[in-house]
């Protein structure tokens, strides 16, 4: 009885703040209706801007549960040897690339994330999808540098752009998909699952990699760079697997707050990785990462897991444009705190999402 | 708004949400356009204000913020703005820009008269030409206490240090020097900075005592050619240069130098569509592929829509800043510092 009682009373409280939010954005319809129609353009434009932020919250409060589900799901289908796994839970709209636009970190990040399906199909899905609302992606990987194919018989050096990786992204859009979209009946059948394979890159070797792009239901996308991840993950769907990625008694998850707008998790595979990024600085012995994005005023926070600091020796850099600050935050881990100034945003997304694996050569 | 009126009563707040977005873009173009409508009339009484032998002018008519945390560097990325505003950042170390924070400027003109080509041929300096600036503002202005008085009219003195040349020698900072401006407040919401006291008294003076002249006169050719309703336009008319010298081989073009190739030239900027168009005013010919034209070809497309007219397109989206840049060193305009 006390539980129903109190599942009634979360029920009530749930519906009294629901109700007030879509009185006031009524009411702010209203008075931005009434602004238009004095020509008060002055008002209108202050009262269109506080509508539009107003109804932007309210959508993402209310896809928050949702996005938090979708989540749980997505790291019981992913193979269990996942390293890292990115997601930009608030929800944002795929926009036509504007190289002159400025960019803030989360948009930055929430670029990074899109990155297989803008590989894939030669850029065309993405294309397609232009103006949608993606209300979740996640993007997961392993094996960062690995590349079980024999090198090109011309390539002299690593390519340039984004080092190898296996992952898949799972895109989530407000609105169901349509497989015209493509433009094409698919070309594979995976586990029941239609799969359309087209040739593609994320670096300066053209069609070197295999994209898998599947609608794995109506409203939920899946893009891969390798099919035995595919396989993989499309294989635990609907299913209770025995070990889970990522397992929620890693540390790091203690770390991450996962109510930011995008946050990543990674747990080193080999500890020396971070030392093979800064071959200067000395190898902090890393087990762990976790970072959040689009945090109050655009800020990011970054938490390491390591023997030693590795922050302190990068915090200088000329790139943070002295936004970035470090501290201990707790035994063996070390933070990072980026403020959200617009000049730092650029290096400060390059090097994080570089220590979660995705390492681009330049 | 009936639709996004049902969405929100239905909780279908995604399909809400992309519903405000598009709202709230038309009303942000309502309240621009709203913000400009009398930009014709303004450009036209500065005109009747500036010096008879004024050569350029330019005009940008897509209100803005000013947002004194922005940096330079991304000020970049709005290189309009950044042109609008670079001098009003450098005097006294940012000190005036700041106090115009939060401030909207929804319309600057800009002139400049005794264009002086720059070392070598080069680009001018900005420092030592006769530039005004006249920045409208949404609402009056507060400034601190000023130095003097002009016309009645508050007045401030202000400098920045800038390169006295663009000649350097390596591993030796370039030289500087103090460059002085004239800020004078003409009205609430209008702010004018001008490179020499006498030009800010001259401007205050025609204000003050009505409209007399015109500079740039209206039959100039250049009118034809200068869209007056694109978000940022200009032109230049060179009418104390002489013509181009058809017996200095090789006769062609040398773009971004009007003097001695051009009568003048105009420019037009949309910074939604990234679209800049230069039309360039000679009876020259463009010059011959190979070398330094190719630089023209890569970042414009070129084409001839009338005799003596030389029309040059280029995508900013693609190209990058550069061509504007080209733009404006066309219009006697180049980076103050």
């Amino acid at each position: 009885m006390m539980r129903l009682a109190i599942l009634l009373m979360l029920a009530v409280s749930a519906l009294t703040a629901q109700a007030p939010a879509r009185a006031d954005l009524m009411k702010l319809a209203d008075q931005l209706e009434a602004a238009i129609l004095a020509g008060d353009w002055p008002n209108a434009a202050q009262l269109s801007r506080s509508l539009k932020e107003s109804v932007r919250d309210a959508r993402n409060q209310q896809m928050a549960a949702a996005g938090i589900e979708l989540t749980d799901s997505i790291l019981t289908w992913l193979p269990s040897d996942t390293e890292t796994l990115v997601v930009a839970q608030q929800p944002f709209t795929i926009m036509a690339e504007d190289r002159t636009a400025f960019h803030p970190a989360l948009e930055l990040a929430q670029s990074y994330v899109l990155g297989l399906l803008w590989a894939a199909e030669k850029d065309n899905v993405l294309k397609g999808l232009t103006g949608r609302t993606v209300r979740l992606a996640a993007l997961a990987a392993r094996r960062f540098g690995e590349d079980e194919r024999e090198p090109p018989p011309d390539a002299q050096t690593g390519a340039l752009g984004m080092i190898p990786y296996q992952g898949c992204a799972v895109y989530a859009f407000s609105e169901p998909v349509k497989e015209s979209l493509i433009g094409r009946p698919p070309e594979d059948s995976i586990m029941g699952y239609r799969v359309w394979i087209s040739k593609g890159s994320q670096n300066d070797r053209q069609d070197r990699d295999t994209y898998l792009v599947s609608l794995v239901k109506p409203d939920l996308m899946m893009v891969c760079n390798h099919r035995e991840f595919f396989s993989e993950m499309v294989s635990r769907i609907g299913s209770s697997p025995e070990r889970r990625a990522l397992p929620p008694n890693l540390p790091e998850w203690r770390q991450v707050d996962r109510t930011a707008p995008l946050w990543a998790i990674c747990h080193y595979r080999d500890s020396a990785f971070l030392g093979f990024l800064t071959p200067a600085a000395k190898d902090p012995g890393a087990t762990g990462l976790t970072i959040e994005f689009g945090l109050a005023s655009g800020a990011i926070r970054a938490r390491v897991i390591s023997k030693a600091d590795f922050w302190k020796d990068i915090v200088g850099h000329r790139d943070f444009a002295g936004a970035a600050s470090s501290r201990a935050s707790g035994p063996g881990v070390w933070e990072l705190s980026v403020q959200g100034q617009p000049e730092a945003a650029p290096f400060a997304v390059f090097a994080l999402m570089a220590m979660l694996g995705f390492v681009v050569l330049i | 708004m009936p639709e996004l009126r049902t969405a929100i009563r239905n909780d279908s707040l995604a399909v809400a949400a992309e519903l405000a977005n598009r709202l709230d873009d038309a009303v942000q173009q309502r309240y621009n356009a709203w913000l400009i409508r009398d930009a014709d009339q303004r450009v036209q009484e500065v005109l009747t204000w500036l010096p008879d032998d004024t050569e350029s002018l330019w005009v940008n008519q897509t209100p803005f913020p000013i947002k004194p945390d922005d940096s330079a560097e991304l000020l970049s990325e709005r290189p309009i703005q950044l042109f609008c505003v670079d001098r009003l950042i450098a005097l006294n170390e940012g000190n005036i820009y700041r106090a115009l924070g939060r401030h909207t400027v929804r319309l600057v003109v800009a002139a400049a008269g005794q264009i002086r080509r720059g070392e070598f041929g080069g680009p001018p300096s900005l420092a030592v030409q006769d530039v005004a600036y006249f920045y409208f503002f949404a609402d009056a202005v507060e400034l601190p206490q000023p130095d003097e008085s002009l016309q009645g009219k508050p007045v401030w003195h202000a400098s920045a240090k800038v390169l006295s040349s663009f000649i350097t020698e390596p591993g030796v900072a370039p030289a500087q020097r103090e460059d002085e401006n004239w800020i004078g407040l003409a009205r609430p919401d209008l702010l004018i900075v001008a490179h020499r006291r006498e030009l800010l008294a001259q401007i205050l003076r025609q204000i003050a005592g009505g409209q007399r002249s015109h500079a740039l006169p209206t039959d100039l050719p250049e009118w034809r050619q200068v869209d007056r309703s694109a978000p940022f336009w200009g032109l230049r008319h060179l009418a104390a240069q002489p013509q181009p010298a058809r017996e200095q081989p090789p006769y062609v073009a040398q773009i971004p130098r009007l003097e001695g190739f051009a009568t003048g030239a105009t420019v037009r900027f949309d910074p939604v569509r990234q679209r800049l168009e230069i039309r360039y005013l000679t009876e020259a010919p463009m010059p011959p592929r190979g070398g330094g034209p190719d630089l023209l070809a890569r970042e414009f497309d070129v084409d001839h829509p009338e005799p003596g007219v030389w029309r040059l397109i280029s995508d900013l989206k693609t190209r990058g800043p550069w061509p504007l840049h080209v733009a404006m060193t066309m219009l006697g305009f180049v980076d103050y510092r």
